[in-house]
C-alpha cells in the first residue's frame, strides 16, 4: 500500500499509483491528460471561488488608508472587482486562456513576471534538496534492506520514522539555531546570497551553476552556504519517505527467486543488489519520489518563509496573507500544471520500469 | 548411523563428507544436516530424494554456497574439482557459480527476473564468467537458446519472462544455468508444477544434455516416477541424514532402508525400475 | 520496601488495555485480551508515548507551575532556569506551562478532524464504490481536485473563508482529510462488491443499503484503519504549521506551531520554539508509531 507513505509529505499524490496495465498506452496517456486538464480546472476554479469570497478587501493594499470611498470604488471596479462572480469569472477565464495571469495586488508587476522571477530560486533548492534526498534515500533504503533485522536496520528505522514525524519549519529553525545561531559556522537566513554579494552573470537563473559556468569560484561558495541548510531542511522530508519505500520494496525483492538465480550464477552481492534487486524494487521507489518532487518543486513553502528564501513558496504565502488574488491564482495554476506533467512522466517511467506494463 | 554401502564411484565430480550444520549461531539449534556424505558420480544423473525437511534443499544449497543467512555449517567439507568448497571465500565461490557449478531452481519464471530480457540475463551471465565483448555474449546467449529447443531464438532473445509459458521458462532457465558450461548441474524439484508432456519433454532435454556434454546432474526432488526413470544413483534423505545410498536399479529392486521402501510404497513404483 | 510496586507489569497492563482498544476489531474476540509482549515493536512505542502525552496533557489542564495564558509571569526571553523550566517567551509567558496546555488543543484538533475525516470520507467512499457510474466519478474529481492543492495553502485558504476559531480549524483539516479516506474506502468496496458474500447478502434478501453497511463496510475497514492512525500524524503536522503561519488560531492561545512562530524572531532565545517543536515532534511521532504498528500486525519485516 502506498497511501500510508504518501501522508508524510506535504504534498498528496494525486493518485500517482496508477494501476497496471489497461489499455494502449498512448489511449490510456491521453485518457490521463483528458483526467487531469479536468482538475486542473476545477483547482483553478475553485481558488477562484474561495479567493473572491476572502474576508479582507484587496483594495485596501493598494489605496491610502485615508483613501475617500469613491476612490476605493474606482480602484474596484478597474480591478473588476463590482462586476458579477460570473462576469469576473468569465473575463478570468478569457485571460487565462491567453495566457495572462493579471497583475499582481501586492507587487503591481505581471504575475507571470513574479513567478518566472522567483521559480529558479525554487528549482535551485528543491532540485539540491531533491537529489540529494533521493540518493541518500535509496542508499540507505537498500542498506537497511541488505542488513534486515540488524542492529543497523532498526537504527535507521529510528531515524526514517522520527524524519516522517518531523514538522519541517521547526526542523529549520532547530537547524539554524544550532548551525547559524550557537555554531556560527553557516549564514543568516536570508536568502540566495549574503549581502553584499551580488548574483553571477545570468545562463541558467541557477547561482551555483551560472557561478561555477563563469568561474566565480567565491559566489559558488556563498551561494552554496546559503543554499545548505534550507536544502537539508527539504532534503530530511525527500529523504524519510523515500529511504522507508526503498526498504520496504528492496526487502520483497531480495527475498525473491530471482535475486537468489542471480547469486547462483556468480554475480556479486553489488551487482546482484543495485542491478537485479533494485530495478524490481523501483515501481514504489518511483511513485514516492515522483511526490517529493511535486513537493519540493511546489515551493516548500514554509521552509521558503524560514529561510528567507525568494522562491515561489514564499510569494504563494504573502498573495494568501494578503489577499493577492491574481498571485495565488498565478501560483496554484503552476502547481496544477506541475502535477499533471508529473504524472504523465511517472507513468512513462513505469513503463520503462516494469516491462510487464508495456503494451 | 549409515550404513555404508559399496557404492564408490571411481572418478567422483561431488564428494560430500560428513555435512554437519543447523540454524541459530552455533549451528546447533535445531540441527538440520547431521553427519551428510554422498557422492554424485561423473558424466551421469543423480539424485537426491527426501520428503520436504528432509534436508535435501538445504543440502544443494550448501554445495553451491547459496545456503539461507540464518544456517551455519559446523562440520564437514565438500569436495568439487579437487578442491574443498567449504573453504572457500566469498570471491572464489562467485567465481564457480554459474561457470562451475550451477542451478535450477523450483519455479522457473519466478526464477527469472521480471524486469530484464532473457537476451540480456544470458548475455549479463556469459560475459560475467568469460569476459567476452556484447556482441560475442549475445551470439553465444542464443546458442543457449537454441541448446535448449526454443524455436524462434532471435525474437525471445528481446522477450521478458511473464512472455514465456511455463515449460519455455523451464528450458530458460536450463539455458541461463548451461550458459557457461558449467560440469556440474543441480535441479531443484525440476518438473514440479509443470503439465506431464512438458515434464517429460524437460526431463528427455535433460537427458539429453548430459549426455552430449558429459554433464553431471543432481536432481534434488521427492518424485521417484522421474528418478526412477533417468538417474543412474540415488542418495536418499530423511530428516537431515542420509539413509540410503545406491544405484537406482539396486533401490528400487531391493530398497535396503524401511523408510525407502515406505517411499517407493508411496509413490506405487516399488519393483518397477 | 514497603512502597507501591509501580513495576513493569502494572506499567504493561495498563498499556494493554490501550492496545486492545487500539487494535479492537481485527483480533479475534474469543481469544480473549492481546498479549503486550507479543506486540511489534512499534505498537508498544506508539501506545506508551501517546498515553504519556495525553496524560500529561489533560493534567496541564488540571495545574501548571504558570498560567499558561498571563504575560509578565517573568522576565521576557529568560532563558531555562529552576522556576521557568523551558524559559519564557517574548511577552514573559511560561513556556513549559504554555507548552503542556497546548497538548490538548493539538490532540483534540487532531484526533477530531480525523475522525470526521474517516466517517465522512468512509461512508461518502463506500457509497460511491458501491454506487458507481456518475456519483463515483463526481467523487473521483473532486477528491482529486483537492488532493491536486498544495495542502497547507488550501487549508489557509479555507481557514480565511471560514474565519478564526478553533472549530473552523476543525473544519479545514476534516475536509482536508477526506478525499484520502474516500479513494480507500472506494478501492476496497469495489474490490469486495464482486465477491461471494456480497452476493449472498444479497440473496438473503439485504437491501443494498444493507449489503453496503452491515456486510461490505465492516469487511473493508482494515486497510482504513491502519491509514488512519498514520494520517493522523500527518494531521498534527498540518495543524501546527497552520498554527506556524497564524492561522485559525486566536493570538495567544496556546499552541504548538504558534508557539515555535513565536520564537521565530528571537531565534538565540532557542527554548521558545524548542519545547512545542518537540511536542509536535512527539505527537506526529505517537501517532505514525501507532499506525505502523497496527500494519506491522498483519505484516512484519516491514519498517
Amino acid at each position: 500500500m502506498t497511501s500510508d507513505a504518501l501522508v508524510s509529505l506535504p504534498v498528496r499524490g494525486a493518485g500517482m499509483a496508477t494501476r497496471r496495465g489497461g489499455g494502449l498506452r498512448s489511449r490510456r496517456i491521453l485518457g490521463k491528460l483528458a483526467g487531469a486538464v479536468i482538475v486542473v480546472w476545477g483547482v483553478v476554479t475553485l481558488t477562484f471561488l474561495m479567493s473572491r469570497v476572502v474576508a479582507p478587501d484587496p483594495t485596501t493594499l493598494l489605496v491610502p488608508p485615508q483613501a475617500t470611498q469613491a476612490h476605493r470604488a474606482a480602484v474596484r471596479h478597474e480591478l473588476g472587482l463590482d462586476s458579477s462572480l460570473v462576469v469576473q469569472y468569465g473575463h478570468f477565464l478569457r485571460n487565462l486562456a491567453h495566457g495572462d495571469l493579471g497583475e499582481s495586488f501586492s507587487t503591481g508587476l505581471p504575475v507571470t513576471k513574479d513567478l518566472s522571477q522567483r521559480l529558479p530560486a525554487t528549482i535551485e533548492l528543491g532540485l539540491l534538496a531533491l537529489v540529494v534526498g533521493t540518493l541518500v534515500g535509496v542508499l540507505v533504503g537498500v542498506f537497511a534492506a541488505i542488513h534486515a533485522d540488524s542492529v543497523i536496520d532498526h537504527g535507521l528505522r529510528a531515524v526514517v520514522v522520527t524524519g516522517l514525524a518531523m514538522p519541517q519549519f521547526w526542523l529549520g529553525l532547530s537547524l539554524l539555531s544550532v548551525f547559524f545561531v550557537q555554531l556560527g559556522v553557516l549564514p543568516a537566513p536570508i536568502g540566495r546570497l549574503p549581502v553584499g554579494v551580488d548574483p553571477p552573470p545570468t545562463i541558467t537563473h541557477l547561482y551555483l551553476v551560472d557561478a561555477l559556468l563563469t568561474g566565480q569560484w567565491s559566489v559558488f561558495v556563498d551561494s552554496l552556504r546559503q543554499l545548505i541548510l534550507p536544502a537539508a531542511t527539504i532534503g530530511a522530508g525527500v529523504f524519510s519517505p523515500i529511504a522507508r519505500v526503498t526498504r520496504t520494496a528492496m526487502v520483497e525483492a531480495l527475498s525473491s527467486d530471482y535475486v537468489r538465480t542471480a547469486r547462483s550464477l556468480g554475480f556479486s552481492p553489488a551487482r546482484v543488489h543495485f542491478i537485479f534487486a533494485l530495478r524490481n524494487a523501483l515501481l514504489p521507489i518511483i511513485t514516492m519520489t515522483a511526490n517529493a518532487v511535486a513537493f519540493a518543486l511546489s515551493g516548500a513553502v514554509l521552509v521558503e518563509g524560514v529561510f528567507g528564501w525568494p522562491g515561489i513558496g514564499q510569494y504563494a504565502l504573502t498573495a494568501i496573507q494578503q489577499s493577492d488574488f491574481p498571485g495565488l491564482q498565478g501560483f496554484v495554476l503552476y502547481v496544477a500544471v506541475l502535477y499533471v506533467l508529473i504524472y504523465v512522466v511517472v507513468d512513462i517511467l513505469y513503463t520503462f520500469a516494469d516491462p510487464r506494463l508495456r503494451r | 548411523m549409515v550404513t555404508p554401502q559399496a557404492t564408490t564411484e571411481p572418478d567422483p565430480i561431488l564428494v560430500v563428507d560428513g555435512l554437519t550444520g543447523g540454524f541459530g549461531r552455533t549451528g546447533e539449534s535445531p540441527q538440520v544436516l547431521r553427519d551428510v556424505s554422498f557422492q554424485i558420480p561423473r558424466g551421469r544423473l543423480s539424485a537426491i530424494v527426501g520428503e520436504t525437511g528432509s534436508g535435501k534443499s538445504i543440502t544443494a544449497l550448501s554445495v553451491i554456497g547459496l545456503a539461507p543467512a540464518g544456517f551455519t555449517r559446523t562440520r564437514g567439507s565438500i569436495g568439487f574439482e579437487g578442491r574443498d568448497l567449504a573453504g572457500l571465500d566469498d570471491r572464489q565461490y562467485q567465481a564457480i557459480r554459474g561457470s562451475r557449478i550451477a542451478m535450477v531452481f523450483q519455479d522457473a519464471r519466478a526464477s527469472l527476473n521480471p524486469t530484464f530480457s532473457i537476451g540480456y540475463q544470458l548475455a549479463a551471465t556469459i560475459r560475467r564468467h568469460t569476459g567476452v565483448s556484447r556482441s560475442a555474449a549475445r551470439a553465444a546467449a542464443e546458442e543457449a537458446l537454441v541448446g535448449v529447443r526454443i524455436p524462434d531464438v532471435k525474437r525471445r532473445m528481446k522477450q521478458y519472462p511473464h512472455q514465456f509459458s511455463g515449460g519455455m521458462a523451464q528450458r530458460v532457465a536450463l539455458a541461463l544455468a548451461l550458459s557457461c558450461r558449467p560440469n556440474l548441474l543441480l535441479l531443484d524439484e525440476p518438473t514440479t508444477g509443470l503439465d506431464a508432456t512438458i515434464q517429460a519433454d524437460v526431463m528427455d532435454l535433460i537427458v539429453e544434455l548430459s549426455e552430449r556434454d558429459g554433464l553431471s546432474v543432481c536432481l534434488i526432488t521427492h518424485d521417484l516416477g522421474v528418478v526412477g526413470q533417468h538417474c543412474d544413483h540415488v542418495v536418499v534423505m530423511r530428516s537431515g541424514r542420509v539413509v540410503e545410498r545406491a544405484d537406482a536399479r539396486d533401490l528400487f529392486e531391493s530398497p535396503r532402508h524401511p523408510y525407502t521402501r515406505q517411499l517407493l510404497a508411496a509413490s506405487e513404483l516399488g519393483g518397477h525400475a | 520496601m514497603t512502597a507501591t510496586p509501580l513495576t513493569k507489569e502494572t506499567a504493561d497492563a495498563n498499556a494493554t488495555a490501550i492496545a486492545d482498544a487500539a487494535v479492537a476489531s481485527p483480533a479475534s474476540p474469543r481469544r480473549g485480551r492481546v498479549r503486550w509482549r507479543g506486540l511489534p515493536r512499534s505498537l508498544q512505542a506508539g501506545v506508551v508515548l501517546s498515553g504519556v502525552l495525553v496524560t500529561v496533557s489533560v493534567a496541564a489542564r488540571i495545574r501548571t507551575p504558570h498560567s499558561p495564558t498571563r504575560t509578565g509571569v517573568g522576565p521576557p526571553f529568560e532563558s531555562p532556569s529552576s522556576t521557568f523550566l523551558f524559559g519564557t517567551d517574548q511577552v514573559g509567558s511560561d513556556v513549559f506551562s504554555r507548552t503542556f496546555t497546548a497538548g490538548l488543543t493539538d490532540i483534540g484538533i487532531t484526533l477530531i478532524g480525523v475522525a470526521v475525516a474517516f466517517v465522512v470520507g468512509t461512508s461518502l467512499g463506500a457509497i460511491a464504490g458501491f454506487v458507481g457510474g456518475i456519483v463515483d466519478a463526481i467523487a473521483m474529481r473532486v477528491s482529486e481536485i483537492l488532493q491536486s492543492f498544495p495542502a497547507l495553502l488550501l487549508a489557509m485558504l479555507m481557514a480565511s473563508v471560514l474565519g478564526g476559531g478553533l472549530l473552523n480549524v476543525v473544519i479545514v483539516v476534516a475536509v482536508l482529510g477526506i478525499p484520502g479516506y474516500l479513494r480507500l474506502a472506494r478501492a476496497e468496496i469495489m474490490s469486495k462488491k464482486e465477491l461471494e458474500f456480497s452476493d449472498a447478502a444479497r440473496l438473503m434478501g439485504n437491501r443494498p443499503g444493507g449489503v453496503l453497511f452491515r456486510h461490505l463496510l465492516p469487511n473493508s475497514l482494515a486497510p482504513v484503519i491502519s491509514f488512519t492512525a498514520i494520517n493522523a500524524s500527518w494531521v498534527a503536522i498540518l495543524v501546527s504549521s497552520l498554527g506556524f503561519v497564524g492561522v485559525g488560531i486566536e493570538p495567544g492561545t496556546p499552541e504548538w506551531g504558534s508557539m515555535v512562530a513565536s520564537g521565530r524572531n528571537q531565534i538565540n532565545a532557542w527554548w521558545v520554539s524548542f519545547f512545542p517543536g518537540i511536542a509536535i515532534l512527539l505527537l506526529a511521532l505517537a501517532l505514525f508509531l501507532l499506525g505502523d504498528g497496527v500494519s506491522d500486525l498483519k505484516a512484519r519485516r516491514k519498517w
